[in-house]
């Protein structure tokens, strides 16, 4: 799916990444809640255990500190917008929380603490986070149930061995593993497809907007647009009574095209690289994103999209439905070669290289019949030798 | 078991169905692995002869009839067979052996529950179990009292608080995986409407270009559809289905035909033969430039390569609130997006073109609706209002 846009795949990770920092900051949130939560319940076990008043505050002050570190990495986000080392540190830090609980305590009803902090720790669901979760608990699952075999002599009527304990806890890690995969797996691949169609969004408003302008032979007046923008505030401003703060900022967005960023910095002391970076939402000519606000917002009106579908509730569109008889696959898949290799109004021509690049990336191999696929790929002479001159859009005789 | 390790791996391209098929199948699995190890060595507990026989037997009803189930497609049925067999097992061993051990048996089947990853199933049959677990512990409480612990007395206690806990972080998951892929899942289909529209309007111009310059269209273009018949010949004689009686070369012209007729109606026809509507029907998704299958590909190829907008920060935010951070540029955006949507041609005439320019009634409008939520906050809306007569002279 990183492919299916365009060839930069790691700036769709990029763009994927970002989505995925957006909502791990929100679970962060959830995570520190629920650690608030359990500050007193656990100061009150230590209490109850009799615990010395120093070992109940270093508990109480680990806690403040994961939360102090995760508060920072939230409302820091600018400055720290790489919220793993949060996770990490949260990560560690209940752990030991729950280590020093089981060796604090030595009471067999204190050792599903562990199972407790796992369950915290997956709310992330990132992978890397994962993977350290599941370790730390086989591993201090498995070192406490066979060097503290205290912890399971105590039920009163029977004594699990030390073996079912351990299967236990392998089958609890082995489902909540597989249960994170697949979780994992599906956010994102819901990421992907949600970046996927927004680039798309973004290609389709640059081909309405080029065919517009090759329609009615007349192309977007970006400098126009400043102009009257300015006018505008000069007269607001005045009206008000206040000096026009718009002008420089217009300025700036008039030099975003022609400069790089460090010059823009160097020129306009005074602007910083956040500010730079909300300018750039608004230039004309390069950037373009208020333009696609603008005409995106124009569709919003009358736009139908109170049907509820899921992601996983439906095929995606695909020249591959099962249902479909193989010499109807053949004329589709066909077509679409076809189109791709001839000059259209709306985009040029792509080579056979080119076009087989695309149909053997993995998600767009996926779309396609396999044997099809194959049978265009083994007979590339084939296809490239085709005379394709006389496809191109002809005028009606 | 290759088959459903590929599935477990590819999971997210699985629908609902086929990802609770393969979860079932991995939960019976564990469920016979985990029965063959803990019912033989549960025999020799107290347990009384008729609970020995009953147990395993039921246990075995029940692991048949959800692979039963299973093979019919009845995933959804067989899940909840799963877990009455879980939760049967977990309430046998708590009742019938060690409590410690029945007690993390209450984390295996939440676990088990968990994995099906449904919300509804979770509260129910989680929260039936959880509150089991806890009134088990309190009725029992002489039982779980951690003897010559210094918690002794407490330890009933702590049992509960983390089984209550352990239930309701999970729910805290379902929860917020639940709203942040509901979220998502809008924000695609929303965008996909958008696409979709877009692409209607790519081909409308198409269509106005066409007719301006004379062309003819693609698919009446006879050369083309000489190309494709003789590549498709091509194809369909490499492959495995070339000794099929179906002539390739009518299936090509059939697809020709459809592009000048009505499929609804070809469907609804009776006099037409089922193989004729089967066509028919399968081709609809691939007809040239029909908002379809074939052109959602189409255009997936021809971005392929392209690079699309600069802006790499903020990149998908449309709403003011995230993408401007001062009232001034909240303002510069306002206008612009004023004067391009007063000035630019943005949606279709009532003539069916692409002619429409919005008035200032009409962007007021648009403006005040619930829909712009999504791009401007009250703020900017209250400051458009204030100053309407500025936007309406100067603009």
């Amino acid at each position: 799916m990183l492919n299916t846009i365009f060839k930069e795949s790691s700036f769709i990770d990029q763009q994927i990444n970002r989505l995925e920092l957006k909502h791990l900051r929100k679970k962060t949130i959830f995570v520190s809640a629920i650690l608030i939560a359990l500050i007193t319940p656990t100061l009150l076990v230590l209490y109850a255990a009799e615990a010395p008043f120093r070992d109940i505050l270093v508990y109480f002050f680990l806690f403040i500190f994961v939360l102090g570190i995760n508060g920072i990495f939230i409302f820091y986000k600018h400055l720290l917008p790489n919220i793993y080392l949060s996770m990490y540190i949260t990560t560690i830090g209940l752990y030991l929380v729950a280590f020093g609980l089981i060796l604090d305590i030595q009471s067999p009803s204190i050792f599903t603490v562990l199972f407790l902090a796992y369950a915290i720790i997956s709310l992330y669901q990132e992978v890397k986070v994962s993977i350290l979760n599941n370790i730390i608990l086989l591993i201090s699952g498995g070192i406490f149930l066979s060097i503290s075999p205290i912890i399971l002599e105590n039920a009163n009527s029977f004594t699990p061995s030390a073996f079912f304990m351990l299967f236990i806890l392998v089958v609890f890690v082995a489902l909540l593993s597989v249960t994170s995969f697949i979780l994992i797996k599906r956010k994102n691949y819901i990421y992907r497809q949600v970046v996927d169609v927004k680039e798309e969004e973004y290609k389709y408003n640059e081909t309405i907007l080029e065919m517009q302008a090759a329609y009615r032979k007349k192309t977007f007046d970006y400098e126009s647009y400043y102009h009257i923008t300015d006018k505008f505030t000069d007269e607001i401003s005045e009206t008000i009574g206040i000096s026009n703060v718009f002008k420089e900022r217009l300025k700036i967005i008039k030099d975003i095209p022609k400069l790089s960023d460090e010059k823009l910095l160097n020129q306009y002391p005074e602007l910083r690289r956040n500010d730079l970076e909300e300018l750039k939402q608004l230039e004309l000519s390069k950037h373009k994103k208020i333009v696609y606000i603008a005409f995106k917002a124009a569709q919003l009106s009358d736009l139908d999209s109170d049907h509820k579908e899921f992601l996983f509730e439906k095929k995606n569109e695909s020249i591959n439905h099962r249902t479909d008889d193989f010499m109807v696959k053949v004329v589709a898949t066909t077509t679409l070669y076809l189109m791709l290799r001839i000059d259209k109004p709306f985009a040029e021509k792509l080579t056979h290289d080119k076009i087989m690049s695309i149909f053997s990336d993995n998600d767009f191999y996926h779309l396609l019949d396999g044997e099809i696929y194959q049978i265009m790929k083994d007979n590339e002479s084939y296809l490239k030798n085709l005379d394709l001159s006389k496809l191109d859009y002809e005028v009606k005789k | 078991m290759k088959d459903l390790i590929y599935k477990v791996r590819n999971s997210e391209f699985l629908t609902f169905n086929e990802s609770l098929k393969v979860k079932v199948t991995l939960v019976m699995i564990f469920l016979l692995f985990f029965a063959s190890l803990t019912v033989p060595i549960s025999i020799f507990e107290d347990i009384s002869l008729s609970l020995r026989i009953v147990v395993p037997s039921v246990f075995f009803v029940l692991f048949v009839s959800t692979f039963i189930l299973l093979s019919f497609d009845k995933s959804r049925i067989a899940m909840h067979l799963s877990i009455y067999t879980f939760l049967g097992l977990t309430v046998y061993y708590v009742d019938g052996s060690g409590q410690l051990y029945g007690y993390f048996l209450f984390f295996i089947t939440l676990t088990v529950i968990i994995f099906y990853q449904d919300i509804t199933t979770y509260i129910l049959y989680g929260g039936i179990l959880t509150g089991y677990g806890v009134y088990y512990i309190q009725v029992n409480e002489s039982l779980m009292i951690d003897n010559g612990y210094s918690l002794s007395e407490t330890g009933p206690v702590i049992y509960q608080t983390i089984l209550i806990s352990f239930f309701l972080v999970y729910l805290v998951q379902f929860i917020l995986t639940d709203s942040i892929n509901d979220n998502l899942n809008t924000d695609y289909l929303k965008t996909k409407k958008i696409n979709e529209r877009y692409r209607s309007y790519i081909f409308r111009y198409l269509s106005d270009i066409e007719d301006r310059e004379n062309m003819t269209p693609i698919k009446d273009n006879s050369h083309f559809q000489e190309c494709v018949r003789d590549v498709s010949t091509f194809i369909a004689n490499k492959s495995t289905h070339s000794n099929t009686n179906i002539d390739i070369h009518e299936v090509v012209d059939f697809y020709f035909f459809l592009h000048k007729q009505n499929i609804n109606d070809i469907i609804d026809r009776n006099d037409l033969s089922p193989q004729v509507k089967k066509y028919a029907t399968q081709f609809q998704k691939y007809l040239i430039y029909g908002i379809n299958d074939l052109d959602t590909l189409l255009f997936k190829g021809i971005f392929y390569y392209q690079k699309g907008i600069d802006n790499k920060v903020n990149r998908y935010n449309t709403h003011f609130d995230e993408i401007f951070s001062n009232k001034t540029n909240r303002i510069l955006g306002l206008v612009m997006m004023y004067l391009f949507l007063t000035n630019e041609i943005t949606q279709i005439d009532q003539w069916g073109r692409i002619q429409k320019i919005l008035t200032h009634q009409e962007v007021k409008t648009l403006f005040k609706s619930k829909e712009m939520r999504q791009i401007l906050s009250f703020e900017d809306i209250n400051f458009f209002l204030k100053n309407e007569n500025f936007f309406k002279k100067f603009l």
